[in-house]
């Protein structure tokens, strides 16, 4: 399988503390969230970049709202 | 990453090593398609030359119509790896896989993320319903494994999901996935390895 480098990651508080909810949300290590992460913000960016655009929809409200990154 | 791994050599009827890659790239996925695309021609022409119909071949080779070269767009994206396995330089078997989008539908872990195996797909020279006389053995078994490896390195327990084919639900059904009703979309139905069958198919007992 594919070899894995270590590095450090300097989160402040709230960002560690956003983390820690993740992970006891969805029953994974630090590492695993943070890679789920990166490869939905690869996902997204690659995908803006093709010209695509992502929505969140909320059928019940009938309300549509697209999502701009910065 | 390439690694040894072995499958079924029918014609010598011993296993061989072979190549596996978890990074299989756009230039892989067109020189593998480059080889089976002949094949799963002829395997058409043939039955054409049968007397059978457009419909029937659609059910008799229901992947038949596949084109790695469309998929090669995703290759390289971390959430979507690409895990194949070769002889030499010939590739025996392709799988695509999607990382944390879907979700799994058994207990215990309903709910949770999981690897979805989006394609997979064994070199048309490996399947009795394209030549008479396949090759090897195993790749798919083996393409599984790695999705159930990625699935445990993740920390999802090896928990792997797919929307199967008519044609391919005995065989994952063989590998402890189970179908689960009421998910299935298209004509395809959703089967799921559980955590428990996932560690049983690695250890060689589903």
């Amino acid at each position: 399988m594919t070899t894995k480098k270590t590095m450090t990651l300097n989160l402040a508080d709230r960002e560690m503390e956003v983390l820690e909810q993740l992970c006891r949300k969805k029953d994974l290590s630090k590492t695993a969230v943070i890679r789920q992460a990166l490869r939905l913000y690869q996902m997204v960016e690659v995908r803006f970049e093709r010209g695509e655009k992502l929505y969140f929809e909320d059928e019940l409200e009938k309300k549509k709202g697209e999502l701009l990154l910065l | 990453m390439e690694q040894d791994v072995t499958i079924w050599e029918r014609e010598s009827q011993r296993l061989i090593t072979a190549v596996f890659n978890d990074e299989v790239g756009a230039t892989d996925l067109a020189k593998a398609e480059s080889q089976w695309k002949p094949v799963r021609d002829a395997a058409v022409d043939r039955l054409k030359a049968n007397g059978k119909s457009e419909r029937e071949i659609g059910m008799m080779l229901q992947h038949a119509h596949w084109d790695w070269l469309q998929k090669a767009p995703y290759a390289g994206l971390l959430a979507m790896p690409c895990l194949g396995i070769r002889v030499k330089e010939e590739w025996q078997g392709l799988a695509m896989i999607e990382l944390g989008v879907k979700r799994a539908e058994l207990q215990p872990d309903q709910g949770k993320e999981i690897v979805c195996i989006e394609f997979l797909e064994v070199a048309p020279w490996n399947l009795k319903s394209m030549v008479d006389k396949p090759k090897y053995k195993l790749v798919g078994s083996r393409l599984v494994e790695a999705a159930v490896q990625i699935s445990i390195s993740e920390s999802w327990h090896g928990r792997v999901g797919l929307f199967a084919l008519p044609q391919a639900e005995q065989f994952y059904q063989g590998c402890g996935m189970v179908k689960v009703e009421g998910a299935g979309r298209k004509g395809m139905q959703w089967y799921e390895m559980s955590r428990g069958a996932a560690q049983a198919f690695i250890s060689g007992g589903a």
